[in-house]
């Protein structure tokens, strides 16, 4: 079944082509929600959430774009909403505990393994993945994309919206960034 | 090798650690707690008001607002009745109603 069969079968409301779907790219969507938001119950959480949408807003998919893309898309936006309300948790926490009751759960200083990374370098790895949470977002995004989907600089650009030039400056800057991140890390912790 | 020289490798090393990762795979049975959750999210707005209603902070807050409406309104009547009292008692002077019986009346002399 090509791209096009299978739109048509999901706008069609066919339950197998949605398994399909799932099948298939379930995976990426949960990589990439994982190395945005850096936690795995989350990342599945905005997993079903991407594909509950899909499932509501097939019907106006027009196809213009892949859907891979697509899927990039709607997770992109879903972990960015997280992390919007992971600030506002942080900002507003004791609000939130006031009214709901519970305690603020947001942890900054926890570590991140992220499970496909290589046993020598879990370490190392963590260290980057901390780094990472302090670069802006489209940064974060961008670094991401390149590194964990192993997305090219032009299928980042089409994901993202912007043009080639600045997807480069983007990741260039996020490297950049990280090196520095990390660099004051191992500086004051370990020299 | 000295310290910047160490420090340059692990920035190096930390940079390049995420080279040749492999892909997170999703937790399985994914369409069935897509289905779940999708059934869990039409629940009724009734469910949804009783669940935030019976948060302690809400019913705490809700409790204590019922207690200091009641306050200002004994607060408010008390108030009024005294003033309610004092007319009462002008009114009793002005026209010797405070009178209770007859017999006292009678005895009056002119």
């Amino acid at each position: 079944m090509n791209q096009l069969d299978l739109i048509i079968a999901l706008q069609q409301g066919d339950n197998e082509a949605f398994k399909k779907l799932i099948d298939e790219w379930q995976d990426m969507v949960y990589n990439t929600a994982l190395g945005i938001i850096q936690n795995e119950d989350d990342a599945d959480e905005i997993t079903q959430e991407v594909f509950i949408q899909v499932f509501q807003s097939i019907r106006s998919f027009k196809g213009d774009a892949k859907i891979s893309t697509w899927l990039y898309r709607i997770t992109i936006s879903k972990a960015l909403d997280y992390l919007k309300k992971q600030q506002r948790k942080k900002r507003f926490g004791f609000v939130d505990y006031f009214w709901s009751g519970n305690k603020n759960d947001v942890d900054e200083g926890k570590e991140f393994h992220h499970p496909g990374v290589v046993m020598e370098n879990k370490e190392m790895a963590s260290q980057l993945f901390k780094a990472m949470k302090q670069l802006p977002n489209n940064q974060r995004i961008a670094f991401t994309l390149h590194k964990l989907e192993a997305q090219k600089y032009g299928d980042i650009a089409v994901i993202m919206n912007i043009s080639l030039q600045a997807t480069e400056s983007l990741i260039a800057r996020a490297k950049t960034n990280l090196k520095k991140i990390v660099q004051e890390y191992y500086t004051k912790n370990i020299a | 090798m000295n310290k910047k020289e160490n420090i340059n490798n692990w920035v190096d090393e930390a940079l390049n650690s995420l080279d040749n990762v492999k892909r997170a795979t999703g937790k399985p049975y994914l369409l069935t707690r897509m289905n779940a959750k999708m059934h869990n999210s039409n629940s009724s707005v009734w469910d949804n008001a009783l669940q935030f209603i019976s948060k302690p902070m809400v019913a705490l807050a809700c409790m204590l607002t019922i207690i200091a409406f009641n306050v200002l309104v004994i607060s408010r009547n008390y108030n009024t009745s005294n003033t309610i009292n004092e007319e009462q008692a002008v009114t009793v002077d002005e026209y010797n109603a405070n009178i209770t019986s007859l017999n006292y009346t009678e005895n009056i002399e002119p």
